[in-house]
């Protein structure tokens, strides 16, 4: 079986429309006892434009380092991009200056996050907060800013927009601070969207409204959507393609149907077992025995292979290399043609 | 934490790979129990260990150490008697005979600020320990029994807190008179609410603890739970706050005994020999550099030493980083 | 707002009266006889009862106190024992100085202490933050009175830019008046500015940590507008804390500083009254100051309610 998969060094790319970010061979580092080990090794996925990607994998597996470095936030001392490359409808992000990244974030790429609780500045209203962001990228007077608040707010579904800027965060509900905070990301009408845990914080019933919210967004204006989670119940709702992340490197990468229906690598295998439902968890995925390897050490041979219910001595020997799985798919596993198990 | 949840796997044994799975989970198990019986640290061996790692904390205890060595070692240090003139020098600047120099009545610099060493260190701890005595059992009260009495004495500590502190010792110093007792009587007074609120705030975070609510449903008297319980807890943020306490006091002391409010002549404190260098400070501008250097020093160490003994006492090492 | 003004100040009341029956029980701090030991040396039977009968400590301690408060809230304070001069008349003579000394002090360690604190903490971790946290150390520790000589030394005596003592009313000649000051000012605002910077540094790295912050960097802020509109303006509840904390505590170190510098505030009226044994006079110091420190909480707190739309809301 292993034959019918040829190695391959990057994911193979679909020709019918450029991507409007493509992030390729990217490698993070953070210091561990003075030395630069890494946390992100050669990661490379792209995402078109209306097309949604889900960027998967438990808490460490370098998915959050990722889209922080993606959007350029990875802070100076406690990380830095190794090698690779993130292109922006063609810009090259990596590399470039603070000022050249202030301008197109909140611009052209934005990002909302796990905690809407948190993510907004308690001491500002939430149109200020708004009004901030669009006169941070448009030459428009501080009424104009206000109108495209106001039509923002209304747009992500805030009632009585136009009285609700001038809240303050903690007179709005987690679902819709969270909505505010799409808002607040859409204002400049970006391109990309990184969502990084949008829902993992919120109650079940305001988590399927703003997915919801996010798909429409999606499908109105167009955006390329990294969504980042742990939950593959939440990557069925709404992905088109999907990254597994395991120890920092991609494991397997394909179209979301096929990547539930025929899983490549073991750990997303595991996934897709730990799915209870397609109820969202809080915390962990609870059902892969073991735990994942400190970010900063690697295993040699293949990072999953101490968890892995199909090692091989293989395994352990040297790191696999990424094999692809039919059209689109790629696979980190030295036994590609294993038969396993898909969401069911 | 994911073990626990291992055995509730839906459709168990009914392929290969379930039972791949099962028998990972069972290994998995057993390094988990391996893992956990990591001999327990114990709490003074942990803080011995962490304050031993902060350096600066070690030499501002070294430091000190020092300081208290030459305050009690002064007559056997002192080159000459502290209190020796010698009008025919008076004013020398440093080197030569008299290492630091003399003073206006020709009195060595160096023996004088080896015995100043012995009223300045003493006065900080006595400050402290009238603060202290003063402090600590109002702060228990008011944290433990809460309702009317701890509405009262925190009446009382915000208006002692209202006066400006040297402003307060000054005028407690005005009624009671000069004398180095008498200032840090006033030292006392005006430190002692801090106390009483650093006790409070300790006992309020313990007394809602499983232990005390326990120790309180079996019928302990409040005499024992608080001698038992509450006091051992509220130990380590009072030894902290002891130890930056002590550089307050020190600074204070040397300011009012600069103001003449202190130690009276001719007994020296370091502020004190500021005090008369002040008043030659055209003639002779060195004369009061090293008093300053040593209060300076000293008071930095008690500082230095006060954070790193609460970095090291903490319960989480958040401050380690 | 004007709730909050009204519920701060009905509730200083008790405290108020505590304070100045403070004020006045330093009387009963007095060993043995206060008009004898107020009298002086060898003091003639006439002075004494001329004494005991001014303070009115002929009359129960209650009506001493009562009468003594109202007397005090009609902005009478008394006699001086020693010059017999309305001692109202002499705190309001020396007032001005202590003032202005204490607002420009204030002035500077804000201007000093807090963009200090922002810088280090934006910098964390690099020589910036290193060399400012020495400094901060070294500030703390270094008793105001001898940075003050030392200053004298430096740049009175020696580089005669500034005068070594003395003052001028700001309104007779403002640059008299600012060459007098700029000494015992910044002499007064070295440990405020310390402590400030440290505490503005570690409430900094608190805000900084927040997600908000990152979703302001994340919608492409400057970054200094990072710093002062998202992180200073999270952190300035803890900073104003500090910063009235230490303005109460700066009153208090004036005294040495007007000693140091020659100076005819507050502070050396003070220290005159102890040495002349002049209980109305030290009273009256005492009250004043209490009073300022009292109207220093309230604005804090006010403050708070301003910065802070959770408490206005209340």
């Amino acid at each position: 079986m292993i034959t019918n998969g040829s190695r391959v060094e990057q994911p193979a790319m679909n020709e019918t429309s450029a991507p409007v970010l493509a992030v390729e061979d990217l490698t993070v580092e953070v210091p561990v006892d003075r030395i630069w080990r890494p946390v992100v090794e050669q990661v490379s996925f792209s995402v078109r434009k209306g097309e949604t990607l889900g960027l998967v994998g438990e808490s460490g597996s370098g998915k959050t380092m990722t889209s922080l470095a993606v959007m350029g936030l990875l802070s100076r001392n406690s990380a830095r991009i190794a090698h690779g490359s993130i292109r922006l409808t063609g810009q090259e992000l990596v590399g470039a200056g603070r000022r050249q990244l202030d301008q197109l974030r909140g611009d052209r790429i934005a990002m909302i996050f796990q905690e809407p609780m948190t993510s907004l500045n308690p001491s500002m209203k939430i149109g200020e907060q708004i009004v901030e962001a669009v006169r941070r990228h448009r030459p428009v007077s501080r009424a104009e800013a206000r109108r495209r608040a106001v039509e923002v707010l209304d747009l992500v579904g805030v009632p009585s927009a136009a009285s609700r800027v001038n809240s303050y965060p903690h007179e709005f509900s987690g679902g819709m601070r969270q909505r505010a905070m799409i808002a607040m990301s859409l204002a400049c009408d970006p391109d990309v969207l990184i969502a990084d845990e949008p829902t993992t914080a919120l109650d079940v019933t305001i988590q399927a409204q703003i997915l919801d919210l996010l798909r429409q967004m999606r499908d109105e204006l167009g955006l390329a959507l990294l969504f980042i989670t742990h939950s593959m119940g939440v990557v069925a709702d709404i992905c088109d393609r999907v990254a597994v992340m395991y120890h920092g490197q991609v494991v397997e990468q394909a179209d979301a149907d096929d990547l539930f229906e025929r899983p490549r690598h073991p750990y997303t295998e595991g996934l897709l077992r730990a799915m209870p439902t397609l109820v969202v968890r809080e915390g962990r995925l609870p059902l892969i025995p073991g735990r994942p390897p400190q970010a900063t050490m690697r295993p040699t041979g293949c990072a999953f292979s101490p968890r892995c219910p199909y090692r091989i001595a293989a395994c352990t020997e040297v790191p696999p290399a990424l094999f692809s799985t039919g059209d689109t798919g790629v696979t980190r596993c030295i036994r590609p043609g294993l038969p396993l198990q898909g969401a069911t | 934490m994911t073990h626990t949840t291992t055995t509730s796997s839906p459709d168990s044994a009914t392929t290969c790979g379930d039972a791949a799975w099962e028998r990972l989970n069972a290994t998995y198990v057993d390094a988990a129990e391996e893992t956990s019986a990591a001999p327990p640290v114990s709490a003074k061996r942990r803080f011995l260990r962490r304050f031993l790692r902060s350096r600066v904390a070690v030499v501002a205890l070294l430091v000190l150490l020092l300081g208290a060595a030459a305050a009690v070692f002064a007559p056997a240090l002192a080159p000459v008697d502290p209190l020796a003139q010698d009008l025919g020098k008076v004013l020398r600047p440093p080197g030569g005979e008299n290492l630091l120099g003399t003073d206006e009545l020709g009195r060595d610099v160096l023996s004088r600020l080896l015995f100043g060493a012995r009223v300045s260190l003493l006065a900080a701890v006595e400050g402290t320990a009238i603060a202290l005595l003063l402090g600590v059992l109002p702060g228990l009260a008011a944290g433990y029994l809460g309702r009317r009495v701890d509405r009262i004495i925190m009446l009382f500590t915000d208006a002692l807190m209202s006066y400006p502190a040297i402003i307060l010792a000054i005028a407690i110093i005005g009624a009671i008179g000069p004398g180095l007792t008498n200032a840090m009587l006033a030292v006392g007074i005006i430190t002692a609410p801090r106390v009483v609120r650093l006790v409070r705030g300790v006992v309020l975070g313990i007394r809602e603890e499983t232990y005390i609510e326990a120790s309180r449903t079996i019928g302990t008297p409040t005499a024992r739970i608080i001698v038992r319980h509450v006091l051992p807890n509220a130990l380590a943020p009072v030894i902290v706050f002891g130890s930056i306490m002590a550089g307050q006091a020190m600074l204070i002391e040397a300011g009012l005994s600069f103001l003449g409010l202190g130690v009276q002549p001719p007994d020296a404190s370091w502020g004190s020999m500021l005090g008369t260098a002040f008043r030659y400070v055209s003639r002779s501008p060195t004369l009061i550099v090293f008093p300053g250097l040593a209060i300076a020093v000293t008071v930095l160490a008690f500082n230095v030493l006060g954070d790193g003994l609460r970095d090291s006492l903490g319960r989480e090492n958040r401050g380690e980083r | 707002m004007a709730g909050l003004l009204v519920n701060r100040i009905l509730r200083s009341v008790p405290l108020v009266l505590l304070i100045t029956l403070g004020v006045y029980g330093l009387v009963f701090l007095i060993p043995g006889d206060p008009a004898a030991t107020l009298a002086g040396d060898n003091p003639t039977p006439e002075q004494i009862a001329h004494i005991r009968q001014s303070l009115g400590l002929d009359r129960p301690a209650v009506e001493q106190y009562l009468g003594w408060l109202l007397d005090a809230v009609r902005g009478q304070l008394g006699q001086s024992l020693y010059t017999g001069a309305d001692v109202t008349g002499m705190i309001l003579d020396r007032f001005g100085v202590t003032a202005w000394l204490s607002v420009l002090a204030v002035l500077v360690a804000v201007v000093i202490g807090i963009p200090a604190g922002v810088l280090a903490a934006a910098a964390r971790g690099s020589w910036i933050d290193r060399a400012i946290t020495v400094a901060v150390t070294a500030g703390i520790a270094i008793p105001g009175f001898w940075l003050g000589l030392m200053l004298i030394i430096v740049f009175a005596l020696q580089a005669g830019v500034f005068p070594a003592g003395g003052y001028t009313p700001i309104s007779e000649d403002f640059g008299e008046w600012l060459l007098h000051v700029t000494l015992p000012a910044v002499t007064l605002a070295a440990a405020p500015a310390a402590e400030l910077a440290r505490h503005t540094r570690s409430a900094m790295l608190g805000v900084l940590e927040q997600d908000y912050i990152r979703s302001a960097r994340a919608k492409g802020v400057a970054e200094w507008a990072v710093l002062i509109r998202h992180g200073l303006k999270n952190a300035a509840g803890p900073v104003i804390t500090v910063l009235s904390f230490q303005a109460a505590l700066l009153l208090g170190g004036s005294v040495i500083v007007e000693q140091i510098f020659g100076m005819p505030g507050l502070g050396s009226l003070a220290i005159q009254a102890v040495h002349d044994k002049d209980l109305p006079v030290l009273q009256g110091v005492v009250l004043v100051a209490a009073l300022i420190v009292m109207i220093i909480n309230l604005l804090t707190d006010l403050a708070y309610g301003f910065l802070n739309p959770k408490v206005r809301a209340v």
